[in-house]
């Protein structure tokens, strides 16, 4: 479980205002809110990319000031919308530096590690890429690589932002599958996402966002209204081969 | 095949490039007489043996230190040449040799030093720039290393204009990079040092590639990038201040090198730091072998060769990668 307690954060402007929230373990939350709400920069402190932030952030009753940035990635792994890769680099090294964390000083990848390593390769599919430069991959392709080197780490709680952005149809369909399997296996998965559709039927919390300050958390239940209050539109539910649907429609008053 | 056996290949032939260059040259030398008391033996064993060997430990390093830079800076333009810490540590050599400051303390040369917090200085001009301008991008980078070795490179003329006339000629020749007056004494000053750098560099292979896919991917894999940096800073800056002081400023070999190194290692980090090593060391051993032979009986500086031939390559980089991105 992570909690989330009076969690403040300035940079040039206020972007977190005393925000407390809880993440049950082994459920999918998703974190909803317009541009600039301040969901990526909650993603951000809780896997300690940010550091000079005010408040506390517990994971597992563990105060994240106290651990090592080690301990941390082998709790938490962290997917940003984007990963760029500015100098070539093949998806086996991408891979493996999930195991970093478990590493002491100076060892080499052991047997153990790859042995994961091969697992991680058949479960993603991926095995007939790993010496290809990650730059070179499709959006789809590129993405499972990233979720692959998330899992690999090998950690109890997954954070992703935006995991369906830039992805066609079939990858769409490709990472639900996905995250069905990371759920069944127990994981805690927080994803930032503004699209609800691929995930919904795998959602169980909604937490939604707007200007710095939280304005739902809880069970999904009256997301229309949920909604409705965080992007200040109607939204329709629409009911199809038991798959939920929300549209906007513009505000009628 | 097996990439474990592919790399062996690789480091097989390069060793055999090297043992071969000592043969190479304006006089034959006779293998059979290498044991006794003839010039063909005085030629191999204190001309041209030691500074094959020579030219390959800088070559190794530099094309390493290369490497790790590009790693940092996340860029393949980026090198301790190009970014000035080359120049810093020769304004810090000249000046230690130009105010006759040739003396050691605890049997270490003051030059060295000198030519140390010369490349310091350049990483912290550097760092101080990026960190004031809160921009990290390869472009404040690149201008701020432009800038830097401008500006050390007037210091250098300076004091070559200035300061005890009579060691000019020699101080020039030392900053057109050459190898041809080192001798054992150098390579043992050196071995010490380059054997450090490269154990450390290959111990290190996983934080490297760490560093190199970003900040954000580094952290959230738990290695603190901060300390690591500055530790990387300091290991290039030592043996690139150590080499400059020997056989002056040489260029393009670490821009050059792991670009190359790039195209033969694409799967596995750690055979591309054995390769890029192993490349860098038979590269510059070759330049030296044209820089002694291309125009006999003149030497050539070698760093004018690599320079000479670099500079195209360097553009060929540009281009090429430029091309990719539209």
């Amino acid at each position: 479980m992570i909690r989330v307690e009076a969690l403040s954060f300035v940079r040039d402007k206020e972007i977190l205002k005393n925000v407390d929230l809880i993440i049950k373990e082994k459920e999918l939350t998703i974190l909803i809110g317009p541009n600039g709400a301040g969901k990526t920069t909650i993603l951000k402190i809780i896997s300690g990319i940010i550091r000079d932030f005010s408040g506390n952030v517990f994971i597992r009753d563990k105060n994240i000031k106290h651990l090592s940035r080690r301990e941390l990635a082998r709790s938490i792994s962290f997917q940003p919308q984007s990963e760029e890769f500015l100098l070539p680099i093949s998806v086996k090294d991408v891979l493996l530096a999930g195991r970093y964390p478990y590493k002491k000083l100076f060892s080499d990848y052991d047997k153990n590690d790859l042995d994961i390593y091969d697992k991680c390769l058949e479960k993603f599919d991926i095995a007939n890429i790993v010496s290809r430069d990650i730059n070179t991959l499709s959006s789809g392709e590129r993405r499972r690589v990233l979720i692959a080197s998330a899992y690999i780490q090998d950690v109890p709680v997954l954070l992703f932002d935006e995991p369906f952005s830039n992805l066609d149809p079939e990858g769409v369909m490709d990472l639900k599958k996905i995250f069905a399997e990371l759920k069944k296996e127990g994981k805690t998965i927080l994803v930032v996402s503004h699209n609800l559709e691929p995930l919904y039927s795998l959602t169980d919390n909604l937490i939604s966002l707007r200007e710095g300050e939280v304005l739902y958390s809880g069970k999904r239940s009256s997301t229309a209204e949920v909604l409705k209050k965080t992007f200040n539109m109607n939204f329709e539910k629409i009911e199809h081969n038991k798959q939920e649907i929300f549209i906007p429609h513009e505000k009628q008053d | 095949m097996k990439s474990r056996t592919k790399y062996l290949i690789i480091s097989g032939f390069g060793l055999l490039i090297i043992i071969l260059i000592p043969f190479l040259g304006i006089i034959d030398i006779d293998i059979s007489k290498l044991f006794s008391n003839d010039p063909d033996s005085f030629i191999f064993w204190q001309l041209r043996f030691p500074r094959t060997i020579m030219a390959f430990l800088v070559g190794s390093s530099l094309a390493l230190g290369g490497l790790i830079f590009q790693n940092i800076f996340k860029n393949s333009l980026a090198t301790p040449y190009t970014l000035g810490v080359s120049s810093g540590a020769a304004a810090g050599t000249v000046a230690a040799l130009k105010l006759n400051l040739a003396l050691s303390i605890f049997g270490i040369n003051l030059v060295y030093i000198a030519g140390f917090l010369g490349g310091i200085l350049s990483i912290l001009l550097i760092l101080g720039i990026s960190r004031i301008t809160k921009s990290y991008s390869v472009y404040t980078i690149l201008m701020s290393g432009v800038a830097i070795n401008f500006f050390f490179s007037a210091f250098i003329l300076l004091l070559q204009y200035m300061v005890d006339i009579t060691q000019t000629i020699s101080v020039l020749r030392w900053l057109m990079g050459s190898i041809s007056t080192t001798g054992y004494k150098d390579i043992l000053i050196l071995l010490p040092i380059w054997i450090f750098f490269i154990l450390t560099a290959v111990l290190l292979n996983k934080e490297l590639v760490l560093i190199s896919g970003g900040e954000n991917f580094a952290v959230t894999r738990g290695l603190d990038v901060k300390k690591f940096r500055i530790l990387l800073f300091l290991i290039v800056s030592l043996i690139t201040g150590v080499i400059v002081s020997i056989v002056g400023p040489i260029g393009f070999i670490g821009l050059i090198v792991p670009h190359i190194a790039r195209q033969f290692v694409k799967d596995d980090f750690r055979f591309l730091v054995i390769v890029t090593v192993i490349f860098g060391g038979i590269l510059l051993a070759v330049a030296d072998l044209l820089a002694r032979t291309l125009i006999p009986p003149v030497e050539i500086p070698v760093g004018i060769i690599t320079s000479f031939f670099g500079a195209p390559f360097f553009l060929f980089i540009l281009i090429t990668s430029l091309r990719k991105k539209i």
